[in-house]
């Protein structure tokens, strides 16, 4: 191992320091794994407005079949022409990017949600609502 | 002037900064954001315990007990043995029950209010950390089951009876049954009765300590904007009062779902009307004496913060105002700075104090227990 004496230590105190400390002043992180009682809580609030039977729409359309179909795709709904125009494909990845932000990724979306700001919270939300549906 | 030690060591600190970021609910890490909280002059605030998912606190006597419910299944149990302001026992007693958000201490004996039941752990619940949490004798078997506000607030009153509180299935609904109800019963879950109805979900109450009044949070109703309904304090000032709702949905805001009904007449509105969608939970009202003395008899209440507004409030205590009548006569912020700019990182839960005069505060986010002292 050669050893720069001198200046090299210190550059290399400086970066290790910098290295160590950007990682410092982290805010906490939540868990790895979905939270299933999170998710439920989130879904509780959407089935305010929407019903996951077939064909049940309400405030908003059902969610009957959601993932795999085109947006504004559910029959019987009136959707805006915003959400008629949008050719989005629900995914958990389309999912997740829309319910972060509904109105900016819709502009003129009829929903009335300003979006799921953390990361976790949709996680959580998308996968309970992949296991219901899937299990209906 | 790039060699392999070089490169060999930031590797090295890398993976280690990393590491702390990936535990990065670490003691230090959260004594560090603690150190940005904002609170009055004397008043510090560290970490007591590193709990996941910690809700509603209960404190067991003569030892100082702490026992943590949570929704996530859990209870915890905590000793601070040598009194230094942090628990060195954090043990998990079980993981197994169903959204167990109420405990509740007697004197001797630890009572959990989980979604659809209230048992209570036989024997004297302090006397080991050890002892397995067997057995749970349930008292009342038929709480409402379902999900939604189905995490139950509970509390042994002056008169020794348990008080639960029971929330509301729903946004805006008719209730039935003992929902959207604060009930009290006997240590045995015989003789239940309404202590207050109309309540959308209340987490937390607590007893005036000179009045032995009872005053509980209520959580506004959704769906009309940004800052109505208010949130509410209510003070329960005769057995089985009516607090509005679904009529209201929080102060003087009828809701819309109700609109083509009048409201009963004897409708309460609430002493305190806190802002929309902050979320008031734990409410305690501060009886000892190692704070000033200008906060005896006064209360604080945990917001555990807005989850649907277009920026968010709330995540922070306030401080309510008790005249020397026992009645609420003002609200400001006591502790702040769990939100910043517009993202949080803790949500307050539950309040308790502990036997030094200290206050304990949860945290569900963080999972963590906080302690809030005060020195001159």
């Amino acid at each position: 191992m050669v050893v720069n004496k001198g200046g090299g230590a210190i550059c290399r105190f400086l970066i290790i320091s910098i290295i160590v400390m950007s990682g410092w002043f982290m805010a906490p992180k939540a868990s790895a794994e979905p939270d299933s009682f999170n998710g439920q809580l989130w879904f509780e609030r959407c089935k305010v407005c929407h019903a996951l039977t077939p064909g049940k729409n309400e405030k908003g359309p059902s969610l009957h079949g959601l993932f795999g179909r085109k947006s504004g795709t559910s029959p019987g709904y009136d959707y805006s022409l915003a959400m008629k125009k949008t050719a989005i494909v629900w995914t958990e990845r389309t999912l997740d990017n829309f319910l972060a932000t509904p109105k900016i990724v819709v502009p003129g979306l009829k929903m009335e949600f300003s979006g799921i700001p953390r990361p976790s919270d949709r996680r959580d939300l998308i996968t309970f609502l992949k296991k219901t549906l899937a299990s209906k | 002037m790039i060699n392999i030690s070089k490169i060999g060591a930031a590797a090295i600190a890398f993976s280690i900064a990393f590491g702390a970021s990936f535990q990065a609910s670490s003691d230090a890490n959260i004594n560090k954001l603690l150190s940005t909280i904002k609170l009055p002059p004397g008043f510090k605030i560290s970490l007591f315990a590193k709990v996941p998912r910690a809700r509603s606190m209960a404190i067991g006597t003569p030892l100082g007990t702490v026992f943590v419910g949570s929704r996530h299944g859990t209870i915890h149990m905590l000793r601070d043995r040598d009194k230094d302001g942090v628990a060195e026992e954090i043990v998990l007693k079980t993981d197994k029950l169903k959204v167990p958000n109420g405990v509740a201490y007697n004197g001797m004996s630890l009572y959990i209010v989980e979604q659809n039941q209230i048992t209570f752990w036989a024997g004297p619940s302090e006397f080991d950390t050890a002892r397995p949490l067997v057995p749970l004798i349930p008292i009342v078997k038929n709480l409402p089951n379902k999900f939604l506000h189905g995490w139950r607030y509970a509390a042994f009153g002056p008169d020794k009876k348990l008080y639960v509180a029971v929330g509301s299935p729903c946004n805006v609904c008719q209730v039935s049954g003992h929902e959207g109800k604060i009930i009290r019963m006997d240590g045995n879950g015989k003789n239940i009765e309404t202590v207050a109805s109309g309540v959308r979900n209340s987490v937390g109450f607590d007893w005036h300590p000179k009045t032995k009044e009872l005053f509980f949070t209520d959580n506004g109703s959704d769906g009309m904007g940004d800052d109505i309904p208010a949130d509410e304090l209510n003070h329960v000032t005769k057995m089985g009062q009516f607090f509005g709702f679904p009529f209201y949905g929080g102060g003087k805001t009828r809701t819309p779902q109700t609109k083509d009904k009048q409201a009963p007449k004897n409708s309460v509105s609430p002493v305190i009307e806190f802002q929309a969608h902050s979320a008031n939970l734990g409410i305690h009202f501060y009886s000892g004496n190692m704070f000033p003395s200008e906060y005896k008899n006064d209360a604080f209440v945990a917001q555990h913060g807005s989850w649907n507004r277009s920026s968010p409030v709330g995540y922070q205590l306030m401080r309510v105002r008790f005249n020397n009548k026992g009645k609420a006569v003002g609200k400001e912020v006591f502790a702040s700075g769990w939100l910043k700019g517009n993202s949080a990182w803790g949500r307050p839960v539950d309040i308790k104090m502990i036997a030094d005069g200290s206050l304990l505060v949860s945290d569900d986010f963080v999972g963590a227990i906080y302690r809030i002292s005060y020195q001159r």
